[in-house]
């Protein structure tokens, strides 16, 4: 058996391994930030348990932007996190600590964040993102953004199913 | 053993096909030879039962197990895959293409945890391209055709949904149609160049002659007879620019059909290389339309008519290369569409009774040339090969 044989089988193998190793090392390496988000529809019907929801950015964020532009919104320090700047990343101010890298698509910033996948069980209480609802992200220093969680009024989610009627 | 293998056998004997002691050798064959197919089902029932059980309990618990266990015993199985694969490869056979698909199956799996895990976003076509990049050096392994036709055309279905949800502003829409275009022209060049100039596996090569070429003459030609039928806005002539880039591929395409290697006849080279150039044109000229002509029957009957003519293109390059299924679609399309201009003609009458009965006796009358000269037209076909 030749070499390339080999190589062509174990390459996508080490490049998907650490494809996966930068999206785990992103997710507990970067500063988590809490974002208050709200129900989006039309919701997927055909793709699994997930929830799809809007960041409320509360702040600046898409304001004349063409379709697809490279964007970046900086984060204030209240919790849940707020916008305090948004534009291009070339222009970002030095002073920004915390900054989601993402585009604008038809006015709004998406910085693949809006999908929260739940387990099924949970399927009959989860019908609509609960009111309150606030998603916790890590964001590593380069802006790239991670969902760690998922929170209705400051309990994370499994909590307030429990709780839940 | 065949089901009601001896009744098949005696009708053979019967019919002349084969011998008296043929076919008492076969039936001894069959009978020594025959494979313990009870043994294998209960195997496969255990196999499936225990399969489904360990399936079962993980799934029960999915929510319950920790995403680092998740990942390490996605990798593991992975892994396992892989060496699988790499010990399938220098044998030839079932087994060799079940452990490729499989592992390349395992990589879309993989993509669908992590994302489930960290709750990824983004569009269905990322992960699909992922997909295709990363399981690019499999499929050129593999011999089999189920998955080299489906990683072909996963990659014209991604590339189809790209051209629709991508959004960057240096790509306007109609660029991003205009490069996915490209693809299937590009294959079907490749496809064809690899026959002389360089080497891709044979099964590679077959899927993607067969959908670069299917995309083009399918999708080209229905796009192109609709652009006949509404053409003549003055907006389309502004697209022009487009037609450009899939230009190029398709004479690259026409082209390497030109050169293949001389194992193909060169009547086959010409009538391929012409019907790809027939395709291009009829897409394009209705860009030429006058203005406000727009539903002019006149455009109308040349759009059916240029349709037909590809189409019996299609059938002589099929008859031509022997490809008998190609040639029936081929012929089965043009009569579809010789239909299709009588409704369109005669449509209103065909709620009265008299314009049933003429669309069935032209159904019926269709039918039945096809039936007469289908033969023969392949051998004529054939004896000019």
């Amino acid at each position: 058996m030749s070499r390339t044989a080999i190589w062509a089988i174990a390459v996508p193998f080490a490049i998907f391994l650490a494809w996966t190793g930068k999206i785990v090392y992103d997710a507990n390496t970067g500063e988590v930030v809490s974002l208050a988000i709200k129900g989006f529809d039309p919701r997927d019907l055909l793709s699994g348990h997930y929830l799809r929801y809007r960041v409320e950015w509360g702040g600046p964020s898409c304001a004349g932007t063409s379709y697809g532009e490279a964007h970046c919104i900086c984060l204030g320090q209240e919790k849940p996190a707020q916008s305090v700047w948004a534009g291009s990343c070339e222009e970002l101010p030095e002073i920004c600590r915390t900054y989601i890298r993402g585009v604008c698509q038809a006015g709004q910033f998406d910085a693949e964040l809006e999908r929260y996948y739940f387990p099924e069980e949970w399927r009959g209480k989860l019908v609509t993102v609960p009111d309150k609802a606030t998603v916790q992200v890590s964001v590593t220093k380069s802006g790239r953004a991670t969902v760690l969680g998922l929170s209705v009024a400051d309990k994370p989610l499994g909590d307030w199913i429990k709780s839940a009627p | 053993m065949f089901v009601n293998l001896g009744r098949r056998l005696e009708a053979w004997t019967q019919a002349g096909l084969i011998s008296e002691s043929q076919s008492a050798a076969i039936a001894a064959y069959e009978k020594t030879n025959a494979r313990p197919w009870s043994l294998y089902g209960l195997t496969g029932i255990g196999v499936m039962t225990v399969a489904t059980g360990v399936i079962s309990l993980i799934a029960a618990n999915w929510s319950d197990i920790p995403s680092f266990v998740k990942l390490l015993g996605y990798f593991l199985l992975q892994a396992a895959l892989g060496v699988w694969a790499i010990r399938q490869l220098p044998r030839s056979g079932i087994w060799r293409e079940a452990s490729l698909l499989l592992y390349a199956l395992g990589f879309l799996a993989g993509i669908g945890l992590v994302a489930q895990i960290y709750h990824l976003g983004g569009s269905g076509w990322r992960a699909l391209a992922f997909w295709l990049f990363l399981t690019a050096p499999v499929v050129l392994r593999a011999e089999g055709a189920l998955f080299n036709h489906g990683w072909v055309l996963t990659l014209l279905y991604t590339a189809a949904v790209w051209s629709i949800e991508y959004r960057h502003p240096g790509l306007t829409d109609e660029l991003r149609v205009s490069l996915a275009a490209t693809i299937p022209l590009t294959l079907t060049g490749l496809g064809f160049f690899s026959e002389r100039f360089f080497s891709l596996p044979r099964a590679f090569r077959e899927a993607i002659l067969t959908w670069g070429l299917a995309s083009v003459l399918i999708a080209g030609t229905i796009t192109g007879n609709v652009l006949w039928h509404t053409g003549g806005h003055r907006e389309l002539q502004k697209f022009l620019n487009y037609l450009a880039l899939p230009w190029c591929a398709l004479l690259f395409a026409a082209a390497g059909s030109w050169l293949r290697g001389p194992a193909t006849p060169r009547a086959l080279r010409g009538v391929t290389a012409v019907t790809l150039i027939a395709c291009g044109v009829y897409f394009t000229l209705p860009f030429f339309l006058p203005p406000d002509s727009r539903g002019v029957m006149v455009n109308r009957i040349i759009g059916a008519g240029g349709f037909i003519l590809i189409g019996l293109l299609c059938s002589a390059a099929a008859a031509l290369g022997q490809y008998r299924r190609l040639y029936d679609l081929a012929t089965a399309l043009v009569t579809i569409r010789i239909l299709m201009i009588y409704f369109e003609i005669f449509g209103s009458m065909t709620s009265t009774g008299l314009g049933l009965i003429l669309t069935g006796g032209l159904i019926l009358g269709l039918a039945r040339v096809w039936q007469k000269y289908r033969g023969p037209l392949l051998h004529w076909m054939e004896g000019k090969r």
